[in-house]
């Protein structure tokens, strides 16, 4: 198998990598605010809200351009990169996994946000009468119940992070071992003329796509049955 | 009434909710069964929720015991209040197993005072414990939840309308759990509904609320009379409370030999929770004085609002016709659910009235819980039985076997049905005057005899 080869395996290894600390990064940012928009009555938690769905509907570039500018040297990221003697966020992997969180954010939080809400008020005062604080009721209450959401979010934050483009060229580069994803890779393939290569890593990718949906409809079903 | 009393819940909560303006103020004695009635939406929720903490309302007051929970500087949050909580809806936590659910509350030390074993012997869960929430059904998740609320070790048990969301059958089924729960455990209780009969089956104390108000004291009068001091040596199966709740333990041991009595005289109607017995005899009593003949005793009546809600009871002296109708004031629109010392009294000269008269028939409505624990008018239905005078009474179900224990098992149980009343009244009645009439024919020359040897 001479296409398999080394540069695949390294980009291969590099999405999984990304994908699975983003998801991690994700889940913890996104289980507070999910329960703080499920939970907050005032006005400006819809604005919050639509804040963080942003990357829904903005082309990636637009997005990788703002983050670009924040990542660079002058922005922000610049100065935190200076903390360990960087001069820059943008076109590294620390760089990718920031714009992975900020793009993929909307995908966590939603499904999250929608649990917290489906799980009402009523369990939660339940636990509360029986002098559980409310860090025990999260814990154990809160959180067991919105299970299906969370692994709806978490599966959907990974496939997305996986699945992204527009994003990582813009603040990523295609530099290979460090921020050449296998997105990024498909379309060095295609644009170098190796079909071979692209529809090899195309057609992983329709599997990972296929995959990620049948486990989300299996998850859905066991929380449906569960529920009766 | 904002002050801290120890011994008693004082509570006042003013403010809005949406477009509901609640002012309650109440003061209640921190033992037995509060209940809390009122027409749905005349916020006694509200006022449990409040009392909870679920609910804040900044002008708001509560203290239990002594204890204070809310007033104007402070509010202790909802699990730091040593509360149980029983909801409409049993909202168990459907990832946790039956046993899981009633230990979720339940502290890790020992030193509980109400204990697992209990609790799940008391409300029938052994053959529960590992199912899952959703394979049980209504009445079952309420006990659960009743039980998981008591393992949680609450000094002050809410109970917001916990038999309104199930069917009628299955409220039948679970009321027994309930009773013997308020029986057997020393915990105060706030009992919310909007139904008498369940009201009327537990409640020592009682609250009417309206619009937001609790209302001063409405017509609410029943034949539980309030406890007299004493000691109490026997019990029957329906006994009230351990201990607590006051100081009901007044005890008369019975005065006569009942098998000497003609075992027919004796008639109790057993009756279970869902039938109205009060009208049935009621009607049936005043029936009887109507048409002229001679009985006494008291009844109860249910006094009906226009819409035909139950709101209220009142006692009947058959013989005078006279209302019996005294509540016992407990401060802020709380009341007794029971005739106090001096309704008891009346009640007891209504029977002992009958019983001198010797009338043909005496009605005494009727033999439950306080009888059963030798309260109430236990004194007046033994002078009755034991002065030969026919005795129709009205015992539930549940206390069956206390009445028997009463009678020595002597007399006889009638279906709650004014057709088996009558049956029971005419063929009493035809054997007693025929029995009479002998009696008459066969005194009247022994008579004249006497008159005779003393000429």
């Amino acid at each position: 198998m001479e296409i398999w080869s080394e540069e695949i395996r390294q980009s291969l290894l590099l999405t999984i990598e990304l994908a699975a600390i983003s998801t991690a990064i994700l889940l913890v940012l996104a289980t507070p605010l999910a329960w703080w928009l499920a939970h907050a009555k005032g006005w400006w938690t819809e604005i919050i809200a639509s804040v963080i769905a942003l990357p829904l509907v903005l082309p990636p570039t637009v997005l990788g351009f703002y983050l670009l500018i924040l990542l660079g040297p002058d922005g922000p990221g610049g100065w935190i990169a200076r903390a360990w003697g960087g001069r820059t966020l943008a076109f590294t992997f620390e760089g990718l996994i920031i714009g992975s969180v900020v793009y993929s954010m909307p995908f966590v939080v939603q499904p999250i946000r929608n649990a917290f809400t489906a799980v009402g008020e009523r369990p939660l005062e339940v636990a509360a009468t029986l002098r559980a604080s409310p860090l025990r009721t999260f814990w154990t209450v809160a959180v067991p119940l919105a299970r299906p959401g969370f692994l709806t979010g978490a599966v959907l934050g990974f496939a997305h992070t996986v699945g992204e483009f527009g994003l990582v060229l813009m603040i990523g580069g295609n530099i290979p071992g460090r921020t050449k994803v296998l997105s990024v890779a498909l379309f060095d393939y295609v644009e170098t003329s190796r079909w071979r290569e692209a529809s090899l890593l195309a057609g992983l990718m329709v599997l990972f796509a296929f995959a990620v949906i049948l486990t989300m409809t299996l998850v859905d079903k066991r929380a449906a049955r569960a529920a009766t | 009434m904002r002050m801290a009393e120890p011994g008693r819940i004082n509570a006042a909560f003013r403010g809005r909710l949406g477009n509901f303006v609640l002012d309650a103020e109440l003061s209640l004695p921190a033992t037995g069964v509060t209940a809390v009635f009122g027409p749905s939406g005349c916020g006694k929720t509200s006022v449990a929720r409040c009392i909870a903490g679920l609910q804040r309302m900044n002008d708001g007051f509560c203290a239990v015991d002594g204890d204070i929970w809310q007033d104007r500087h402070s509010f202790r949050p909802v699990h730091r209040r040593p509360i149980g909580y029983v909801f409409q809806e049993a909202s168990l936590f459907p990832h946790l197993s039956v046993r899981r659910n009633l230990l979720y509350g339940a502290p890790k030390i020992a030193s509980a005072q109400i204990v697992f074993d209990e609790v799940v012997e008391l409300l029938g869960l052994a053959a529960l414990l590992d199912r899952s929430p959703y394979r049980l059904s209504g009445g079952e998740r309420q006990r659960v939840a009743i039980g998981r609320a008591l393992l949680s070790q609450p000094k002050l048990l809410l109970m917001d309308e916990p038999l309104a969301a199930l069917d009628r059958t299955t409220r039948n089924e679970i009321l027994p759990f309930l009773e013997r729960v308020h029986e057997r455990l020393l915990l105060p209780v706030l009992y919310i509904s909007h139904d008498m009969s369940e009201i009327e089956r537990f409640a020592d104390h009682l609250v009417l609320m309206e619009h937001g108000r609790v209302v001063g004291p409405g017509p609410l009068h029943t034949l539980h009379p309030i406890p007299l001091a004493g000691s109490r040596d026997r019990h029957g199966d329906c006994s009230p409370r351990r201990k607590g709740v006051g100081n009901r333990t007044r005890m008369t041991s019975m005065p006569i030999d009942f098998h000497d009595i003609d075992p027919n005289r004796v008639a109790a109607i057993l009756y279970r929770p869902q039938d109205d017995v009060d009208t049935l005899l009621a009607d049936f009593a005043e029936a009887m004085v109507r048409s002229g003949e001679r009985i006494g005793g008291v009844v109860q009546r249910n006094i009906k609002d226009g819409a035909g809600c139950q709101i209220g009871m009142q006692a009947i002296d058959l013989m005078t016709g006279r209302e019996i109708s005294i509540c016992q004031p407990l401060g802020s629109g709380a009341m007794a659910c029971k005739l106090d010392a001096a309704g008891l009294a009346e009640a007891a000269v209504a029977v002992t009235r009958a019983i001198a008269a010797d009338v043909d028939l005496v009605v005494i409505n009727k033999f439950s819980k306080q009888e059963a624990a030798g309260e109430g008018l236990r004194d007046e239905l033994a002078d009755a039985i034991a002065a030969g005078i026919p005795v129709l009474t009205a015992v539930p179900e549940k206390c069956l076997d206390a009445w028997n224990d009463f009678t020595g098992g002597i007399g006889t149980s009638l279906l709650c049905e004014r057709g088996a009343i009558e049956g029971w009244w005419q063929d009493l009645s035809s054997r007693t005057k025929r029995a009479r009439a002998a009696r008459l024919s066969a005194d009247a020359p022994t008579a004249l005899l006497a008159d005779h040897h003393v000429g």
